[in-house]
């Protein structure tokens, strides 16, 4: 049987780590940060050759537009030949960039999954290790008489003594604190949503109204 | 240019392999007129063998150019023994197609019994191929009919296809693995569900539907391996020299290309050779300017394609004789100084 013995300090620390790590994450967005890993990897991938369809693709994408541009420059039926010839230049190109395309997007894809797996590797896995390796260890002693015994019987759930504090209610806490702070710092950051412009319209409704009764107005004045 | 094809049909008139020749372009450029050419030169070519052309123009013109009415079955060219014509319309083919599925399953509760009107609506290409099928089929038939009337087997050395301009014929060639796929599913499903669906009452039907579709795909692959044989199959554009119709057979060509076709042969038609006129008309000596700036533009362009010119004739050209004349310009180049009499001479019919 392997045991891994940690001290309960570093499991509070880390802990806590990942769960800032994974609140912040939810606080983002999964899918900005798989964004962001993508728009680094259109970045940087082609320095280690790793995204050469990127550069394949931007090239190519110049040159149908330059085609493009000549194409219109000349007159189809002045020019028919050299016209068709352009026409047909472009054409395969637009087939190889659908293509390039399709390469593309499966990129985009695998990394999308590596970039989910790794969140969830790094925020899910370990709490659920920390969990259920760790589920009797005390992370820390309250200290004596701070709090009523009522509280620390709380405080000792599931199932330690009274006074000690574990790992369901470490993060438990943790996770409030977290969300309670990153709301705060959004709250301050947060703009205000535009408020629906209802007034026009009731407007244009009030302007058809009273065009299609002047007549009622008029007979209820007399 | 040191290399340049001679500007004739003459490779694919004596060509020997040839077994279907199709002959496409918009409408109204002498599409028939040509296809008709062809075959009457092919039939002149090769007196000792059969020739069939077919029209698949629902608006059927083969009567009307060999003044003589043909229909569904092949006739006989009079004036020309080795050539036959018929007149198909593959639309009606179609529909007795369906008629049949239906004949086959007249179970209102059997979930397959739309499955034919379905698919043929669902995918595209698929009702070109079943009603090309029919037409083939048509073919077939004709050449056993022959065979019990005569008692000597007479099987048509070339088929000479005059295409519709609107149907895309031909677009069945694009999607022969879409096609063979999806009839490959057909047949997995048969084989998981077709038990299920016998319990549940569908009956032996769906048994023989399956059995179609797979016959419909082994047609399908054999008819896509005869038709992008170069040795076997060739496609004759033909246009006229003006900017539209260029535009037209160019994309054609790329569309053929793109299906495996072998196109090696572009007529021009309908052109005005108005150079040595004595008595010159302004009007044909100006649009032959114009056809002139767009021949040398296909010159250019199509550099490795046989580009055969035609002459505008004064009339309609009708009856057998009278193609005859017109089509020898398809092997031998039209020159004005020498054959321009023939502008004048085709008598009316």
């Amino acid at each position: 049987m392997v045991s891994i013995d940690l001290h309960p300090y570093t499991l509070v620390v880390s802990s806590f780590i990942v769960l800032a790590l994974r609140n912040f994450i939810s606080f983002i967005g999964k899918n900005s940060v798989q964004e962001f890993v993508w728009s680094l990897f259109v970045k940087f991938g082609s320095r280690f050759g790793v995204s050469k369809s990127f550069i394949a693709y931007s090239a190519k994408k110049e040159e149908l537009h330059k085609v493009n541009k000549e194409k219109k420059a000349i007159s189809a039926q002045d020019q028919y030949a050299k016209w068709t010839k352009l026409n047909r230049q472009s054409d395969k190109l637009s087939a190889e960039l659908k293509s390039l395309e399709e390469v593309i997007a499966q990129n985009k894809n695998s990394v999308n999954r590596l970039v989910g797996l790794l969140i969830t590797v790094l925020t899910t896995v370990p709490l659920w290790f920390f969990r259920i390796w760790f589920r009797k260890s005390v992370l820390f002693y309250l200290p004596t008489g701070v709090f009523p015994f009522y509280v620390e019987r709380v405080f000792a759930l599931p199932f330690f003594p009274s006074g000690a504090v574990g790992l369901t209610v470490w993060i438990f806490a943790v996770n409030s604190v977290v969300s309670s702070v990153l709301f705060l710092v959004s709250f301050l950051f947060e703009t205000k949503p535009p408020f629906p412009e209802l007034k026009q319209k009731v407007e244009e409704v009030k302007e058809e109204k009273t065009s299609s009764k002047p007549e009622l107005i008029e007979a209820k004045t007399n | 240019m040191e290399f340049e094809l001679e500007p004739t049909l003459e490779s694919i008139i004596t060509q020997d392999t040839l077994k279907w020749i199709f002959v496409g372009g918009k409408g109204g450029v002498g599409k028939t007129t040509t296809s008709s050419s062809i075959a009457v030169q092919l039939a002149l070519t090769h007196p000792n063998d059969q020739f069939l052309l077919i029209s698949t123009d629902p608006a059927h013109n083969l009567s009307d150019a060999f003044c003589q009415k043909f229909g569904k079955d092949a006739r006989k060219v009079e004036g020309l023994s080795n050539l036959s014509c018929m007149e198909i319309d593959p639309e009606a083919a179609m529909s007795d197609l369906q008629q049949q599925a239906q004949q086959y399953n007249n179970d209102p509760n059997d979930p397959l019994k739309s499955m034919m009107s379905d698919m043929t609506g669902s995918i595209p290409g698929i009702d070109e191929a079943l009603s090309f099928m029919e037409v083939l089929k048509h073919i077939k038939n004709q050449k056993v009919d022959e065979n019990d009337d005569n008692k000597d087997q007479i099987s048509y050395k070339t088929i000479i296809f005059d295409t519709a301009p609107t149907g895309h014929t031909l677009r069945f060639l694009q999607l022969p693995s879409t096609l063979q796929k999806l009839l490959g599913k057909f047949q997995a499903l048969s084989g998981k569900f077709g038990p299920m669906l016998n319990m549940l009452g569908g009956g032996v039907n769906q048994q023989d539907m399956f059995e179609k579709l797979n016959e419909v795909q082994k047609n399908v692959t054999e008819v896509n391996e005869q038709f992008t044989n170069p040795d076997l199959t060739t496609f004759v554009c033909v246009c006229i020299s003006e900017f539209l119709s260029l535009y037209e057979t160019e994309r054609m060509i790329q569309e053929l290309m793109s299906y495996q076709m072998d196109v090696n042969s572009i007529v021009v038609n309908q052109l005005l050779f108005a150079d040595d006129d004595e008595k010159p008309c302004k009007r044909c000596v100006s649009r032959w300017k114009m056809q002139k700036k767009y021949l040398d533009q296909m010159n250019e362009l199509y550099e490795d394609y046989h580009l055969v010119k035609m002459p505008l004739l004064g009339t309609e050209i009708r009856g057998v004789d009278n193609l005859k004349r017109f089509s020898q310009f398809l092997l031998k180049p039209y020159d004005p100084k020498v054959d321009g009499a023939i502008v004048t001479e085709i008598e009316e019919k």
